[in-house]
């Protein structure tokens, strides 16, 4: 069943037309920028982690998605995408968009950091490059984390 | 986590979204522009036919509940408390929040012979954490996601069920968990997830009015179990990991509008304000989700506040940092502060001041003084002058305190700087970010033994100390919990019979987890609480002997009542776990999630 919702949301958001922000193209403009990562690691300690987020060396699981697993929720993981869910959120569950909250750059520092301190699966390679890999919505990802 | 049949559709909705098809916010999500009808029991709960109004404008129907006679609760129903034993109208039994009943009929002799009577499912298996009330004969039990039941005090029998339509994005820091309804006149109440408090005609379940206490997306929630005040029912607001500026609130219990809100953090010019520094204030924390007591002899309210904002980052809040962490006295009828004691200044350990708030009697040099005592999370237990807020003494009910190296003579604690939460965090603080006591469940006292019987948690964490930046709707904790004696098995619980006139310890019962769930004392002799492997036990409340236990099938954390109905005393225990701090502290490997209220008699 979730490889089906998988082939079916990989064919819906391929077949979305993007908005003009929306460039595929899209690269974190701190990419590898030692200074930024630090910097981003600080602001994700300071917005994300410690009750939702928790940090890629944390003591234990946070009540939402993983973020250094490489295993996307929601999104394709690729730059853009991963920009556009910290710009505006997901609906329906307590991700907000950070647009207008914090700076893009703020939000490419964290998204820089997200990246380097990512350990991937041998099946669920960093999608840097825009390939589009899984967008599927698991169990326990992009549900309202109540408890 | 939701449950699994809500997962399904959330899973189905969002498929359908991307599809094009449109959504089905109002059938599992958003707001909805009406409320939903109250689903009654076809056999039990039949519309009346002579009723030809709208139950909820017509008092004087039945709703179809032939059989019970209805007497509107009045404030003397309420003054009255546990003394009437055939109702329990509030959290804590009575105003003095004793969770006590003067019921003998089950006592320690006969304990041991105690039997389930009837058993109810809520089907909502999230963490229970209600007290239920009683009144006519009926039981209003509520459950996690703000479902609510009307049931039958004798039999079990389902006679009417309201469930409050909730967003999918609510901002509940620990769980979706509800402590209990309110009562008076012909309404019931209930505090919501998303931050509302609803009335419903207490015959039908029907919705009488509906009011929205903040914008839940801003991080405000409600879970604290109401109390009524004459005209006025009293709400607390939870939101204290989200950065919120708490309050207390009162709404005319007829109509729904909001009397008076009390902020418990004074915006900048007001006496208190120069303990915040710059405009920490507005983001301050200082919820109120724990249930007060009330005083009619002095016409105070007394209600304690939670943990500052961020939690475990003190750093952009310099100062004392009030009334976080504190209880104040309320006018019930203007919420004017009459007086205020801190428990813990400047928290950095997320030790929320609101547990229980006992109004005793204690002994001071011969003299008896009306007190107020209370198990603090911070694991002090306190005892002031309830009509002035004098400190009068406090001791340490825990046996693990690091963070502090005692109380001052004001009742100030002289912090230890060797365990604060630092980056690092590698200092095990003792007791942890839980407590001590925690408040989302219940200790009791009973006038008969003079004694408070606390359930206990033991189990020290490391707490780290971060960065953190304010934005609306989301956690605002500056740290968190690094590991926890939890993660090693090395936490336990106790329940303890502390004596507030002295502090002392007078007997203790270990259990091989922490305790969280909420204690009944009786004057049959006896106190009930139950452990998080599910078993509700019972004590005898002088010597704490095990005299009686039951497995429920899942974790104690909600409050257990008695009552007498058809002539009978039942002991009425909910049983579920669940939620953020179970897992901090340390629960069985094996734990089942799980809602029911197990209803216990003595055979016939």
């Amino acid at each position: 069943m979730r490889r089906v919702y998988g082939v079916l949301l990989v064919g819906l958001l391929m077949s979305i037309p993007t908005n003009g922000w929306a460039d595929e193209a899209m690269k974190n403009p701190f990419a590898g920028d030692a200074a930024a990562i630090a910097e981003g690691e600080m602001l994700f300690q300071a917005v994300c982690s410690g009750y939702c987020h928790v940090k890629a060396d944390a003591d234990r699981d946070g009540k939402c998605p993983n973020l250094f697993d490489c295993d996307w929720v929601n999104g394709s993981g690729t730059d853009a995408e991963m920009f556009k869910v910290v710009s505006e959120g997901v609906p329906k569950t307590e991700m907000v968009g950070f647009a207008g909250q914090l700076p893009d750059d703020m939000l490419w520092q964290i998204l820089a950091y997200v990246r380097a301190a990512s350990k991937c699966e041998s099946s669920a390679a960093p999608a840097a490059d825009g390939a589009t890999q899984n967008v599927v919505p698991s169990d326990t990802a992009a549900m309202p984390a109540h408890q | 986590m939701h449950p699994y049949w809500l997962q399904g559709i959330l899973v189905g909705m969002y498929c359908l979204t991307l599809l094009g098809v449109p959504h089905y916010a109002q059938a599992v999500g958003g707001r909805a522009d009406t409320q939903p009808e109250p689903v009654k029991n076809k056999r039990a709960a039949q519309p009346a036919a002579t009723s030809a109004t709208p139950a909820a404008a017509s008092p004087a129907t039945n709703g179809g509940l032939d059989g019970y006679t209805f007497h509107a609760i009045t404030q003397d129903h309420l003054l009255k408390g546990t003394d009437d034993p055939t109702y329990w109208l509030m959290y804590g039994g009575n105003y003095a929040g004793w969770r006590f009943s003067p019921l003998t009929d089950i006592n320690r002799d006969n304990v041991k012979n105690l039997k389930a009577a009837w058993m109810f499912q809520t089907g909502i298996p999230a963490q229970m954490q209600a007290s239920p009330i009683v009144a006519d004969g009926i039981i209003y039990l509520t459950a996690a996601y703000n479902h609510l039941f009307a049931l039958d005090a004798v039999t079990g029998a389902l006679l009417w069920r309201y469930e409050h339509e909730l967003p999918d994005d609510m901002r509940v820091c620990c769980g979706p968990s509800n402590k209990g309804a309110a009562i008076a006149g012909d309404l019931i109440f209930m505090a919501t997830l998303d931050a509302h408090v609803v009335a419903l005609n207490r015959r039908t379940g029907a919705v009488v009015w509906n009011t929205e206490m903040d914008r839940y997306n801003d991080g405000f929630s409600a879970t604290v179990a109401p109390l009524v005040v004459r005209d006025n029912l009293i709400v607390g607001i939870a939101g204290g990991e989200y950065g919120i500026r708490g309050y207390i609130d009162s709404y005319d219990i007829n109509t729904g509008e909001r009397k008076w809100r009390r902020y418990t953090i004074p915006e900048a010019g007001e006496p208190g304000s120069e303990t915040w520094a710059g405009d920490s204030w507005k983001h301050g924390g200082a919820p109120t989700w724990v249930t007060g007591s009330y005083d009619p002899d002095e016409d105070l309210l007394y209600w304690a506040t939670g943990n500052t904002a961020p939690d475990w980052n003190g750093d952009v809040r310099k100062g004392d940092n009030l009334y976080a962490d504190s209880v104040l006295a309320l006018d019930p009828d203007t919420g004017e502060i009459k007086w205020y004691f801190q428990f813990t200044p400047h928290d950095i350990w997320d030790y929320d001041g609101n547990t229980d708030l006992f109004l005793v009697n204690v002994e001071r040099s011969g003299q008896m003084v009306k007190a107020l005592a209370q198990p603090n999370r911070n694991g002090y237990v306190y005892v002031l002058d309830r009509a002035s807020g004098k400190y009068l003494h406090g001791t340490q009910y825990v046996d693990n305190l690091n963070w502090s190296k005692g109380l001052d003579e004001a009742g100030r604690p002289i912090v230890d700087p060797q365990f604060v939460p630092t980056a690092e965090g590698k200092e095990f603080i003792c007791p942890g970010s839980v407590g001590g006591k925690n408040g989302s469940y219940t200790a009791a006292y009973s006038p008969l033994t003079k004694l408070m019987y606390v359930p206990v948690v033991e189990s020290c964490w490391q707490m780290k100390k971060s960065t953190s930046i304010f934005i609306k709707g989301i956690p605002f904790w500056g740290g968190g919990p690094g590991k926890t004696q939890g993660d090693d098995g090395s936490s336990y619980g106790h329940l303890s019979a502390i004596d507030p006139s002295t502090g002392e310890i007078k007997w203790r019962y270990q259990d091989e987890y922490p305790m969280m769930g909420g204690a009944l004392a009786t004057a049959g002799g006896l106190v009930f609480s139950g452990n998080l492997e599910g078993l509700a036990l019972a004590f005898d409340a002088a010597t704490g002997e095990p005299l009686w236990q039951f497995q429920t099938g899942s974790a104690m954390r909600a409050q257990p009542i008695t009552y007498k109905a058809g002539g009978r005393q039942y002991v009425a225990i909910p049983s579920g776990g669940g939620g953020l701090a179970v897992t901090l502290v340390g629960e069985p490997p094996l734990t089942s999630k799980g809602s029911a209220l197990l209803v216990f008699a003595l055979p016939e």
